[in-house]
This record gives structure tokens, C-alpha cells and sequence, in this order.
């Protein structure tokens, strides 16, 4: 659905993924017409290019990437992500060839993107947890990154909001460092998982397992019902696209709901290059897009833009948008845009078998595991670094009918193989908070450029020396949880002490324009509004100002939400 | 996708070179992808019409091979989920050119085993034989990855295996639309919902 008739807009929103789904669906229904463009291409809802109702062996090349693909480099980063590599829903995850990035040769970094209508909240994990006031006094209180502006009192009813419409499974756990919300009635653990969360309770009453949020209906929802939402079938095929619409998606809820409004616009296969600039106004008065086509360019008009691209994508429209009053990039007075890209990181954890339970099975594929929130806000007697992690992990069930992975041993011997132990073995996989360092940035590449002639996006990042503690720590920590929890053959996940920690791994990449009180030392003030140009704002990723450790998308979503409303009132009273 | 690329003959004269210097005698001369022509006179294993991509040496070795990984007992073989026809089927535009090249070695590279450890090529092995010189071999490869040959064979055993898994065959019991998530039930509860819900549920 590409529509060219008219350039000139209330609003621009650039990007369709989950943020800009949500500012546009709150500013058409605050009366706003609103411009969506979308870098990539146009995509139905259900699509023809889902995959969902495909069995295995129906599966293109049994879902098996085609192996050329990999012999000519193509999705280099993403073939790291094995889980995710997938050839029934590939078409939702670009390729870093035909969109290459740089980094440091010794700095890999892993930038995984999805260029369609709906962008990456076709493929999210879908886990949705509120951040805590802890979460939001982290950087005042050990001096690190930009001190967030905003805490949590500032954005519970946008939480509240978000929930109310996306639908939010989970239960009411009570926990401090993990806010309650609205929330729809929760996936059940498996036996082997109760078993441990109950014996955790015990042992370990600091560190509770709860089943994790997510945003796929469990029961009817009736905000969910206007756009043919329906519950979630226990299928595990989210990333292939639903065409049930059960997990929440800008393509099956906020671009729907925006539309309905009558004051929606989209145009895909439109790359934004850059954010027009009006020096005498000292405002933004559009954006500047290439079609992805026949490369020609078209100039669109907005009272107000929001960049919602995806951290780094809005990052990079910034400092590409530099000109003579900006040399350094648009809306970067404070030196600070590009500055403290954060990602979630893990690489330990623990796995161990739960005895006891070997007649007890599971049905149906639930769409999340189970939670263990950070627990180590405060610093422990045997922590020698800052912030915490948790863990996400499940019990998974062994399959006895099958030969198992591949490992040495031929017939009657490889099955045997994978019959061995107890029917449920239980795996953690830490998920830590990384500091926010001033000098892991994102900057325009020097000499290379893309098709269109844009410069590249540089990155260059890592984990310290804290992350590296904390990962070591986390592995000890998972062996405990385990074991507390009553699991035997408790098998540590730890790696060498001093491997690379590289960013991007959990998609959580985050940060480069970051929040704060300060003009100075920040991007965007507490409602995502750039400090330096008024009718410009950021409301992904990018802003935030710390990285917390749980999943941040329902932030995000909170935060688009706000600030469009906020928007929307300072247009309204004339003050942009 | 890409075009098909023809394996050069080179590998396989090298083959047969191979074959016939460690006391092989059978021919090939006409066998090749869409050929059924082969001179099995002296064969023990089954032997497999050539298919799209592989020629009959290689879709019998490859089958024989398949079978064995998989195993026979109270499930299908690898014969009954059409695993290497299959893997035929897709290779010409689903491998890449290395590939390509290096699975069309593996009868090759399984001959050199054979005919190292039991003085015979493998087509001429009989079942015990050919099992016992697969399981040596597939021990000898996960011991050391990183010799090509080793490297090609545990490159198609996963294949195999994955093929395998996400067969039809291999997954009578798979429920497409579980419509819920139960995570504590008894074995009986389990086998009834699956009874219900499966797509072809075989007992």
C-alpha cells in the first residue's frame, strides 16, 4: 500500500516498527494526519509471506537457509544467530550484504534489522516487562551515562496504556524490581518448572521464577477484537508471522488502529536519507526519502517528525542530516548523539536435569519461557562489579522418539544418546545490564557508503571489564538457581573470562541519543523531544539512557506513546 | 537462487582411480544424474537409480549411509522419509558450489575408509560390514573436524538428520494447532490430546 498523493503531513513518522506503530496509531487518534514511511517493503497482515500454517517437511528446503546464501556471505551476522536463521521466516531479516554496516575487525558487532512494513515487531520475542524505579535510578546512582530524567511513576499509566491494548499475558507477582501491570491471565509453567520455582521459593526466596509476560493473547481480548485478533494457538511460530494476529505487532494492532482513524498514510520502500532543517525557523520541516525503486528522491512536509527507525537507524538519519549548522549531526549540540550504545549480554548460564518427573509431559508449544528479574539491583557481598542481571530460560522435555542433534554414534547408539537422563532438563540463560560507556558509539564511516550513497553506519562497542565480571558471576549464579532448585548433573554455561563481549547479540541494541535533564550531556528531554529543535523527536530505543535487563520493547512503547500524546499537545496549543 | 553447477569428472576419475588401485573393480562409466545405468555387478548394497543431482553411486552410498545413521527398528528409515531423495531433490539449487563439490566426494572419501579398513570398497562391503565401517568412520570424524573429508561427512550426517526430523514420516504425532499450552500432564492425558489433535497420529 504505497500512496504518493500528498506530501505534506501534521506528522512524519520514520519507521513502522513497534514505536512508530504506536505514535502513529496515538496521533491519528488525537485527529493528526500522519505520514508512516517505511524503508522496506509493503506487507499485508495476515501476508502471503507468512509461514505459519506450513508443517516441517512443507517447509521450503525444510526451513533449512539455502547453503549458497552462506558460501557467498550473504547474512553474515544473522548465521551467528542460529535459532533465528531460518529460511520460513528469512524474508523478515535483512541482509547484512544488501545493507551492510561496518564495524572494527576485532569489534564485531551484530545488527539484526527487519526492513518491512512492521519492521522487527513481526519477529520481537514478544517478552514485556515494566521497568522499576531501580531500573530508572541506575545511572544517578553509580555515576554511569546520562541520569534518566523521567522514573517509573512518570510512565505507569503509558504502561498501563500499552498493556491495556497490545495484551499482555502474565501474573500479578508482586515482585519490587518488576512492576505489576494489566495484565491478560498467564501461560502456565511446565511441571518441571513449577517444581523449581516452588523449590526456589524455598531456597532461594530472593530470587523468584515467575513465567515470563508476553505479548500474545491467552484468552479473548476485547481491544484486540476490532482488528481480528485472535488467542494464541500454542503453535511456537511466531517469527514466521500469525496469521491469527495473536502476538501484538504493529502490522496486526497500531498501523490497523491508526488506519481506522482515516488520517493514516504509509509509503514503503521509502529510505529516509535525512531530516530537512529550517535554520531560520530552527525547526524540522520534513524528511528527505529515497524510493527504493528507481532511487529518486521525494521531499516530505510535517509539522512535527518522529524518528522511531530503530536505535540505530534513527541515530544514523541524525548524523546524517548534518549540515552547516550542524556539522556533527542534527540535534547534537551536546556531542552526545551516537554515545552509549548498549545491548542486553549474556553468554553463560547453566543447564541441568530435574529428576523425578519423568511421567509427566507437556502439550502445545508455549510462545515464552520463565523469568528470573534482576535480583542484584543492590550490590551483593560477592558482586565486584555494578548493576545485575536475570535470567530467561524453560525445561525442555527430551525426545525420545528421535535421533538426537548431531554428535558421534550411528542408529540404535544416537538414539540412545538422546534418551539419556530424566525426561526434563532445565536451561538459564543470563541477561545482564551493561554500563553505559561514552565511548561505545555509532559514527558515519569515513569512505564507504551504501547503494544510495549514504554513508555507513559505524560501530564500534563492546562489554568491559564489568560486563565480564558480571558474566562470570552469572554463570555461578545460574549453577546455584539450579541446583537450589533441585536440578542434578547441573552443567555450567561460562565462557574463557576474557571473551569479546560483543553488542547486538540479544537485539536489544539500545542507546545514541540518549535521555536526560541536561542539554549538555543528552539528546532528548523526559518526553523523547530533542533539546536542540522542538518539533523533532525520538522515541525508540535510541533514547534510552540505561539498559535495565528486561526486555525494553514495552518501554519503548510507553515512551512513543507518551510522547506522541505530548506531541500532539504542544501542537494543539500552538507551541510548535 | 543460484544455477546448478556440474561437479567436475575430475572427482570422480579420482575416485576410480581410488577404487580400482585399492582392489575395487566396479564401474561407473555410464552412470550419472538422470541415469540409471550402473555396473553393480559387484555391489552388496542396495543400489538407487541416479536423481536429479546425484548420480546412482552416490544416491546408493548416500542411502545406504542415511539408513544406517538413522537406524531400523520400531520407527521409519531414512529409505522410509525419502531422506536422500529428498536431499537430492533440493541440492542443484540449494547448495552452494563447495558443497556441492564436497558431498559429491563422500563415496569417495567412505571408500578410503573401507578400503583402509576392511580392504574393500564400500559398495562391496555386506550390511554388517558396511555398518561397522560406518559407525569407525563416524567416530573417526567427530574425533577430528577438521579434516575436509571428516568435515563433509558430519556435515551431511546433519543433513540427514535434519531432514530426517522434519519429515512426515518422522513426525506422526505433530500437532500443527495445539490451540494450548498444558505443561503438567500424565502420559495417558498427553497421548489423548495428541490423538486428538495430531495431523496424522501413527500410535
Amino acid at each position: 500500500m504505497s500512496a504518493q498523493a500528498d506530501t505534506d503531513f501534521d506528522a512524519i513518522v520514520v519507521g513502522s516498527g513497534i514505536t512508530g506503530g504506536w505514535v502513529a496509531k496515538e496521533l491519528c487518534e488525537r485527529g493528526l494526519k500522519v505520514l508512516v514511511l517505511e524503508r522496506g517493503r509493503n506487507l499485508d497482515h495476515p501476508s502471503a509471506e507468512y509461514t505459519d500454517f506450513e508443517a516441517p517437511w512443507e517447509l521450503e528446503y525444510r526451513g533449512m537457509v539455502p547453503d549458497y546464501l552462506a558460501e557467498n556471505d550473504r547474512y553474515e551476522m544473522l548465521r551467528r544467530k542460529r535459532h533465528i536463521y531460518r529460511n520460513e521466516h528469512r524474508q523478515f531479516f535483512v541482509d547484512d550484504a544488501e545493507h551492510p554496516y561496518s564495524f572494527p575487525e576485532d569489534r564485531p558487532f551484530m545488527w539484526t534489522r527487519g526492513y518491512q512494513l512492521g519492521g522487527r515487531s513481526l519477529t520481537w520475542a514478544r517478552q514485556c516487562y515494566r521497568w522499576s524505579q531501580k531500573d530508572f535510578d541506575a545511572n544517578r546512582k553509580d555515576g554511569h551515562g546520562s541520569p534518566w530524567p523521567i522514573g517509573y511513576e512518570d510512565l505507569a499509566p503509558w504502561y498501563s496504556k500499552v498493556e491495556a491494548f497490545a495484551g499482555i499475558s502474565g501474573n500479578a507477582d508482586g515482585i519490587d524490581s518488576l512492576p505489576d501491570g494489566e495484565f491478560l491471565k498467564p501461560w502456565g509453567m511446565s511441571a518441571a518448572e513449577d517444581q523449581i520455582a516452588a523449590n526456589l521459593r524455598k531456597e532461594r526466596p530472593d530470587r523468584p521464577m515467575i513465567i515470563g509476560r508476553c505479548a500474545n493473547l491467552t484468552e479473548d481480548h476485547e481491544p484486540s477484537n476490532a482488528f481480528g485478533r485472535g488467542v494464541c494457538q500454542a503453535r511456537s511460530r511466531c517469527s514466521s508471522g500469525c496469521a491469527y494476529g495473536a502476538y501484538f505487532s504493529s502490522l496486526s494492532a497500531t498501523l490497523p488502529a491508526a488506519r481506522l482513524t482515516g488520517n493514516l498514510t504509509v509509503v514503503t520502500d521509502a529510505t529516509v536519507e535525512s531530516v530537512v532543517y529550517d535554520a531560520k525557523q530552527r525547526k524540522v520541516t520534513g524528511v528527505r526519502a529515497i524510493q527504493s525503486v528507481d532511487g529518486s528522491r521525494e521531499t516530505y512536509s510535517g509539522k512535527i517528525v518522529f524518528l522511531n527507525a530503530g536505535s540505530l537507524n534513527s541515530v544514523h538519519l541524525l548524523m546524517n542530516s548534518q549540515g552547516a549548522q550542524h556539522p556533527s549531526g542534527l540535534a547534537n549540540s551536546s556531542g552526545m548523539l551516537g554515545a552509549y550504545i548498549m545491548d542486553h549480554f549474556g553468554g553463560s548460564g547453566a543447564s541441568g536435569d530435574v529428576p523425578g518427573l519423568d511421567d509427566r509431559y507437556a502439550f502445545g508449544r508455549r510462545p515464552v519461557g520463565i523469568y528470573v528479574p534482576n535480583y542484584r539491583h543492590e550490590q551483593l557481598g560477592d558482586a565486584d562489579f555494578l548493576r545485575g542481571f536475570g535470567f530467561q530460560g524453560s525445561a525442555q522435555q527430551r525426545k525420545n522418539e528421535k535421533p538426537g542433534a548431531n554428535g558421534p554414534g550411528i542408529g540404535e547408539e544416537l538414539r540412545q544418546k538422546g534418551q539419556k537422563g530424566p525426561r526434563w532438563r532445565m536451561s538459564l540463560f543470563m541477561y545482564g545490564e551493561m554500563l553505559p560507556y561514552e565511548d561505545n558509539r555509532a559514527s558515519l564511516h569515513k569512505t564507504k557508503t551504501d547503494k544510495f550513497g549514504i554513508p555507513l553506519l559505524h560501530m564500534d562497542c563492546e562489554g568491559r571489564d564489568n560486563e565480564k565480571k558480571m558474566r562470570a558471576q552469572g554463570a555461578k549464579d545460574a549453577v546455584d538457581l539450579l541446583t537450589a532448585g533441585g536440578c542434578v548433573n547441573v552443567r555450567e554455561i561460562a565462557p574463557e573470562p576474557d571473551a569479546f563481549v560483543m553488542l547486538g547479540e540479544r537485539t536489544h541494541e539500545m542507546g545514541g541519543a540518549c535521555m536526560g535533564a541536561d542539554p549538555r550531556s543528552s539528546v532528548v528531554n523526559g518526553m523523547c523531544q530533542t533539546h536542540d529543535i522542538a518539533n523533532l523527536f525520538v522515541s525508540d530505543g535510541a533514547v534510552m539512557a540505561s539498559c535495565g535487563t528486561a526486555n525494553p520493547s514495552l518501554t519503548y512503547m510507553a515512551l512513543s506513546a507518551r510522547a506522541a500524546h505530548h506531541a500532539a499537545d504542544l501542537l494543539q496549543e500552538g507551541k510548535l | 537462487m543460484n544455477d546448478p553447477v556440474e561437479i567436475p569428472p575430475s572427482s570422480r576419475r579420482g575416485f576410480l582411480g581410488l577404487c580400482l588401485a585399492g582392489g575395487g573393480s566396479f564401474g561407473l562409466a555410464a552412470c550419472g544424474p538422470g541415469e540409471v545405468v550402473c555396473e553393480i555387478g559387484n555391489w552388496a548394497l542396495p543400489v538407487k537409480p541416479a536423481g536429479v543431482f546425484f548420480d546412482c553411486l552416490q544416491m546408493s552410498v548416500m542411502s545406504d549411509a542415511a539408513n544406517l545413521i538413522v537406524g531400523e527398528g520400531e520407527w521409519p528409515t531414512a529409505d522410509d522419509a525419502q531422506v536422500v531423495t529428498y536431499l537430492d531433490q533440493i541440492f542443484g539449487e540449494w547448495a552452494g558450489p563447495d558443497l556441492k563439490m564436497r558431498m559429491s566426494r563422500l563415496p569417495e572419501h567412505l571408500d578410503n575408509f573401507a578400503v583402509q579398513q576392511q580392504g574393500r570398497a564400500y559398495v562391496q562391503l555386506d550390511q554388517e560390514m558396511r555398518s561397522e565401517t560406518l559407525s569407525r568412520y563416524d567416530a573417526a570424524a567427530f574425533a577430528d573436524r577438521k579434516d575436509e573429508a571428516n568435515a563433509t561427512y558430519i556435515e551431511f550426517k546433519s543433513l540427514v538428520l535434519k531432514i530426517y526430523n522434519t519429515s512426515a514420516e518422522a513426525n506422526r504425532d505433530f500437532v500443527l494447532v495445539p490451540g494450548e499450552y498444558i505443561g503438567n500432564l500424565s502420559a495417558s492425558e498427553h497421548l489423548e490430546l495428541v490423538r486428538a489433535k495430531a495431523l496424522d497420529f501413527a500410535g
